[in-house]
């Protein structure tokens, strides 16, 4: 009898203790769009921004290893996707700040996070407003009809 | 309720908020007795500004709102919209710095001189409630967020 308390009293304090885990565990779901970016809380979005960063960064790092260093994806790599990474060109506040400007705007709320960063780059790079325009444009036709389909992992 | 409130604001935006703009604009001083709606219709505007994210329209709302507290009557309708104003300005301060700069989604010292101390003098519970969101850049310097901020300015007018 006495052994059965003593069970039950550390099977309830495991409990406890794993529930008091749980509430203090972060849990942030990367964002998709503006709507899920938007729901996050500005340290959310930050700590975010810094892990897209350094991800996308060494994604881009990994494709000598994977494709070869002289590789037509290789230097596809370093020709265009290297020119819409953040890393190193915007820090973490800017990302953000960006971001959410680009995303007050209510219909630019489907557009998927990485198309808004392109544009958004684009933007402080001092393009055109023209073709600004016309990307933000297409990916809100892109962003709408993602939205209306299934999410395979959701 | 809300029916009540988006006639409210359908009224604000087609009727009375162009007749104070154009009374601002061309010097006609507005009739000393203002119907008793109007202060809470440009109340209602300024909320709803808010709730759109609607930064142009909240300008605006909030010139009308500031003129209007100039015409009334010395009383405690002028003091409640006054207060609400004082309020509101607070978060066009934070909400203009969002908008306008590069880092606009954190501020400090620096970018908003003495705002934050202001703010923990004027509002009791700011410093705790922000403390939670404040971040160190890898100087130490310390940042605080513009959205969080505006959002507990809100809290401070709703009813």
């Amino acid at each position: 009898m006495k052994k059965l308390a003593v069970a039950i009293a550390l099977m309830l304090f495991a409990i406890v203790g794993y529930s008091a885990e749980r509430a203090t565990t972060p849990e942030i779901t990367p964002p998709a769009n503006g709507e899920e970016f938007l729901r996050l809380s500005s340290t959310e979005k930050l700590f975010w921004s810094i892990g897209y960063s350094q991800g996308y960064l060494d994604a881009l790092n990994k494709i000598d290893v994977a494709a070869g260093p002289n590789s037509a994806c290789a230097s596809l790599a370093a020709r265009t996707e290297r020119q819409s990474s953040t890393a190193g060109k915007m820090s973490g506040f800017e990302l953000v700040s960006g971001l959410e400007k680009f995303y007050a705007d209510p219909a630019n709320t489907l557009i998927p996070v990485g198309s808004a960063i392109r544009i958004y780059m684009l933007q402080a790079a001092g393009k055109d407003q023209a073709t600004i325009q016309e990307l933000i444009e297409t990916a809100r036709a892109l962003g709408a009809e993602s939205s209306r389909r299934p999410m395979a992992g959701k | 309720m809300d029916s009540l409130r988006s006639m409210l604001s359908v009224a604000a935006v087609s009727c009375v908020i162009p007749v104070l703009s154009a009374s601002a604009i061309t010097g006609k001083p507005l009739p000393h007795r203002l119907p008793a709606v109007v202060p809470a219709i440009a109340l209602t505007a300024l909320r709803d500004s808010n709730e759109t994210n609607d930064f142009r329209r909240f300008e605006g709302a909030l010139a009308v709102a500031k003129s209007l507290a100039d015409l009334m009557p010395l009383g405690a309708e002028r003091n409640a919209l006054r207060r609400a104003i004082l309020v509101y300005e607070d978060v066009d301060a934070v909400w203009s710095f969002a908008v306008r700069d590069r880092y606009g989604a954190y501020f400090n010292d620096d970018s908003l001189p003495g705002l934050h101390d202001r703010l923990t003098a004027d509002y009791p519970g700011y410093d705790d409630f922000i403390a939670d969101y404040r971040v160190a850049d890898r100087k130490g310097n310390v940042l605080y967020p513009t959205a969080e901020t505006r959002t507990f300015l809100l809290k401070q007018i709703a009813p």
